[in-house]
């Protein structure tokens, strides 16, 4: 009995010791764009750098069920939609039936998330980043906790403690439930859920006007689904300039999806296979009953502390239960940074990773930068919508004198030969020094040329710096060119 | 050759009016406003002065001849736009080779009491000052307060908020000129290496824009390079004012909590429940019943002695009865609850259960928790119970733990086994 006493004694002990600490330069939590691209800079600074993330997969929501998946359904979907609707006006003939394979449609998806989560732990090997699959919490100012996660794969066989000189908290966000709506996945989904529905709904509802909304109805509408979208405001599109977000409407409509704005969500519930939403309208107070086969939830996002046990060590969090930092990224402490959608500006993946980028190298440098002014955002519906910079609603709150020129892609000549026109790109620049302030695309690949448009920001270009910029032909960035033209002086096709 | 001068240089005099309104405007929020070299032409690097035609305190009134300047060309006058005072002479009469943009004097609204003037120590020329060390300044005086009123001059632009020395830099020498700018040198016939020393950039890391260019030519008021510049640098920070702190008190936290975070956060917020196990040995002729009436009124006894006696020392010289009772919150209020089970033992296994706690607890869980009697176990002299106490401890009240452990020390007492 005595025996087996003291060799149970030794035993705990003995594991003790295995749970003993580890050293590391740089701990950072959570595996996302932000994370992972905040420890791969730190690595390659010189720091001996480690990154815990308890999803199993590195690359984050975006990677998992965010930006990455919802893409490769956008494309394959407006693929789909193309053969089917637009092949026989340019001259191709399908024999047969074009139809959608939803299980090949998914795992092609899922093909492509596994691949680029995988490449991030190649990536991190390659810049010896110590990876750390489980659950990050703190336990002091220093020191990080290590826990095994139930039921992921590959997770940490044991708990350990590592001790950090710096830690870069990013630990991401969440969807942000709708109050009294519970969301099981299967028949209310959040946008997690949409991304791998095992067939096509006939009707989906959407609460939620934003980005992830409309871009998820995009998907739907193309491969059949009649879809409704309920916003409560009076425009759709979140932080998309006034113009841009109604002509966003008008095509969207076009395509299909039918739209009630003003509109409050009072319930919704599932009844068997159908879900029944209540709405009223926030004008008149007509109230009415949606019905439909799925409805997503896509309110938007909050950000997500579970687990970190940031209260131990009285991190701050605002309302919006965000954690609190300064222009530095630094909490309270000034050794943990904190970057990403858990803290504040936009939730944006690329966002994300300048910060990440910027708080590695302060721990360096002292010093790192992002600029907040030239953070673009892409909507990735078909034409695409994209925009950086200033939108005229908030240049006029801020009494900014500006001018705007537009440009429609009727009138450039690869729009016109691609049989893709629909679509203008906008610029707007300050009065007097003409300097570009914001840039506004509805059209085609709207998402690649708005760079263009974050280089000039970043360099503080005018409207005649891009129009004096050779620009190749024919190509959809002539219109871009031409947009610059027409801000200051007169556009050439137009 | 004055009036040649005039005639042949009339940008320059439009260009200058431009730049004294740009000074104008500012000079109301500032009260004394420096005043500058003016650049009497694009080329013009450095002039003297040949001539005050205001003395220091003097009011002049818009198109008033306020001084002559000597360029290596001309003779100019200079006009003023507007009415105003002369508040300071910095330099004075036949001073020569002054760099533009050194302060030579500060002026004042016509209606200012110069005697309770400020004069913000102005410190736009510090790039030119340093970008022409070669040159003898006229007035040494003014070289070194230059160079120690930087941080000053950032209090004064706090102040009023205008930050235009911060946003408006030197140019930096080594850029590749944006085709705007470039254009507008050339058809100006300014060269790259004579911008880049005049004109002052708002751009990043000192990049001229065609704004700065567009302002210095006079096409566009200065201001709106500056206003620019400030919008777009308030944008390029977050905003990290007025943030709202979450309250400890709030409800959100808890509900906000994490799935895990809560499972630990119920742990911690779980009652402490004190479990103390207690052999009794009985004589065989008392029963069960017996003795759970007997216990009944001994563990009443301990709640009531625990709860009415405080824990600290009564004898001690500290103890202040009436200070206590009225630092002890609610004294009548119970800091724990009791419940206890009463569990015959199997006599047979008396021996190890003494040694062994696992033997003990499987022997417990073997017996039947109520059972009514042991008469039947009466052949042996004792009986042997064990008393199972849970003491939930109030969390309300800070000397809830210590008066449960006393309650619990006082059980010990019973034990007998």
């Amino acid at each position: 009995m005595l025996r087996s006493l003291i060799n149970r004694r030794t035993f705990s002990s003995s594991a003790l010791r295995l749970a003993a600490k580890k050293q590391h330069d740089v701990v950072v939590i959570g595996g996302g764009p932000g994370g992972y691209v905040a420890a791969i800079k730190a690595a390659q600074l010189g720091f001996d750098t480690a990154c815990v993330e308890k999803r199993g997969r590195l690359g984050g929501t975006c990677l998992n069920v965010g930006c990455i998946p919802s893409k490769a359904l956008l494309n394959n979907s407006h693929l789909y939609h193309q053969m089917k609707s637009d092949a026989k006006n340019r001259g191709i003939d399908v024999k047969g039936s074009v139809e959608i394979n939803v299980e090949q449609f998914q795992k092609a998806k899922d093909t492509v998330v596994k691949q680029l989560t995988g490449g991030i732990e190649m990536l991190f090997k390659k810049n010896g980043v110590t990876y750390y699959n489980g659950n990050g919490s703190f336990e002091g100012e220093h020191s990080i906790k290590v826990t095994p996660v139930e039921g992921v794969e590959g997770t940490v066989k044991e708990e350990s403690i590592l001790e950090a000189k710096n830690i870069i908290v990013a630990t991401g966000s969440e969807v942000t439930p709708f109050p009294g709506v519970t969301i099981d996945e299967e028949r209310i989904v959040s946008s997690t859920g949409a991304l791998s529905l095992k067939e096509i709904p006939k009707r989906l509802a959407i609460i939620g006007g934003g980005i992830i909304g409309l871009e998820m109805g995009s998907v739907y509408s193309r491969i059949g689904s009649k879809v409704t979208v309920v916003e409560f405001l009076p425009k759709i599109g979140a932080s998309m300039d006034g113009e841009v977000a109604t002509s966003t409407q008008k095509f969207l409509k076009k395509q299909g999806l039918d739209f009630k704005l003003n509109t409050k969500v009072i319930s919704a519930e599932r009844k068997g296979e159908v879900v029944q939403i209540a709405v009223e309208n926030a004008k008149n107070g007509k109230q009415e009953t949606i019905e439909a086969d799925v409805l997503l939830v896509a309110i938007g996002r909050r950000p997500y502390v579970q687990g970190l046990n940031a209260e131990k060590i009285g991190l701050e969090v605002d309302k919006k239960g965000r954690l609190v930092i300064d222009e530095n990224f630094s909490s309270k402490h000034s050794h943990i940074k904190v970057i990403g959608d858990v803290t504040f500006g936009p939730m944006l993946a690329h966002k994300a990773e300048e910060e990440g980028i910027a708080a590695a190298e302060i721990l360096k440098t002292g010093h790192g930068h992002v600029n907040y002014n030239n953070i673009p955002s892409v909507m990735y519906s078909h034409p695409e919508v994209a925009w950086v910079g200033k939108t005229e609603e908030q240049l006029k709150e801020a009494g900014i004198k500006y001018k705007v020129g537009k440009f429609p892609f009727i009138a450039n000549s690869r729009a016109k030969t691609n049989l893709d026109t629909e679509g203008f790109v906008k610029i707007i620049i300050d009065a007097e020094t003409e300097r570009l302030l914001g840039a506004h695309i509805i059209g085609p690949n709207a998402g690649e040329m708005i760079a263009e448009a974050g280089l000039a920001l970043e360099y503080g270009a005018s409207a005649e710096d891009v129009s004096r910029t050779c620009h190749a032909h024919p190509t959809l960035s002539e219109a871009f060119k031409e947009a610059c033209l027409a801000a200051f002086d007169k556009p050439i096709n137009f | 050759m004055l009036l040649s001068a005039m005639l042949r240089l009339p940008n320059a005099a439009l260009r200058y009016r431009l730049t004294t309104r740009c000074v104008h405007n500012t000079m109301r929020i500032l009260n004394a406003q420096a005043f500058a070299m003016p650049a009497m032409s694009p080329t013009m690097e450095k002039g003297g002065i040949v001539e005050w035609k205001y003395k220091v305190g003097d009011i002049f009134s818009a198109g008033d001849v306020l001084l002559e300047v000597e360029t290596d060309k001309a003779q100019i006058d200079v006009e003023a736009l507007d009415d105003g005072k002369i508040a300071k002479i910095i330099v004075e009469n036949g001073a020569k080779d002054i760099p533009v943009g050194v302060t030579i004097a500060y002026l004042a609204d016509v209606n200012d009491d110069l005697s309770s003037l400020k004069f913000p120590k102005d410190s736009s020329s510090i790039a030119e000052k340093k970008a022409t060390p070669k040159q003898s300044t006229p007035n040494k005086g003014t070289t070194s307060r230059k160079e120690t009123s930087r941080v000053s001059s950032t209090d004064s632009e706090k102040s009023t908020g205008i930050g235009s020395t911060e946003l408006l830099q030197k140019a930096n020498t080594k850029q590749t000129l944006l085709p705007s700018v470039a254009q507008l040198l050339a058809s100006r016939g300014i060269t790259k290496d004579e911008a880049l020393e005049k004109i002052k950039s708002s751009g990043k890391n000192g990049r001229l824009l065609k704004g700065d260019v567009l302002a210095y030519f006079g096409l566009i008021p200065k201001e709106s390079v500056v206003n620019i510049a400030k919008y777009i640098k308030s944008g390029e920070q977050l905003d990290l004012s007025n943030i709202e702190f979450k309250k400890e008190s709030d409800k959100l936290v808890e509900q906000q909590k994490p799935k895990e975070n809560a499972k630990e956060q119920t742990v911690r917020s779980e009652p402490i429940i004190i479990t103390e196990q207690i052999g009794l040995k009985v004589p065989s002729n008392v029963t069960y019943e017996q003795l759970s009436s007997s216990l009944d009124s001994f563990l009443d006894e301990a709640y009531h002695f625990t709860h009415e006696q405080p824990l600290t020392n009564i004898r001690s010289d500290f103890y202040d009865p009436i200070f206590e009772h009225l630092v002890t919150p609610s004294p009548t209020e119970a800091r724990f609850d009791v419940t206890y089970q009463l569990t015959p033992v199997d006599t047979e296994l008396n021996d190890c259960a003494q040694n062994d706690i696992f033997d003990l607890l499987s022997a417990s869980n073997k017996s039947i928790p109520t059972q009514r009697g042991n008469e039947s176990d009466t052949e042996t002299s004792h009986n042997e119970y064990i008393l199972t106490v849970n003491v939930q401890v109030n969390e309300k009240f800070s000397d809830s733990k210590g008066k449960s452990e006393r309650f619990i020390n006082y059980l010990k007492q019973l034990n007998t086994v």
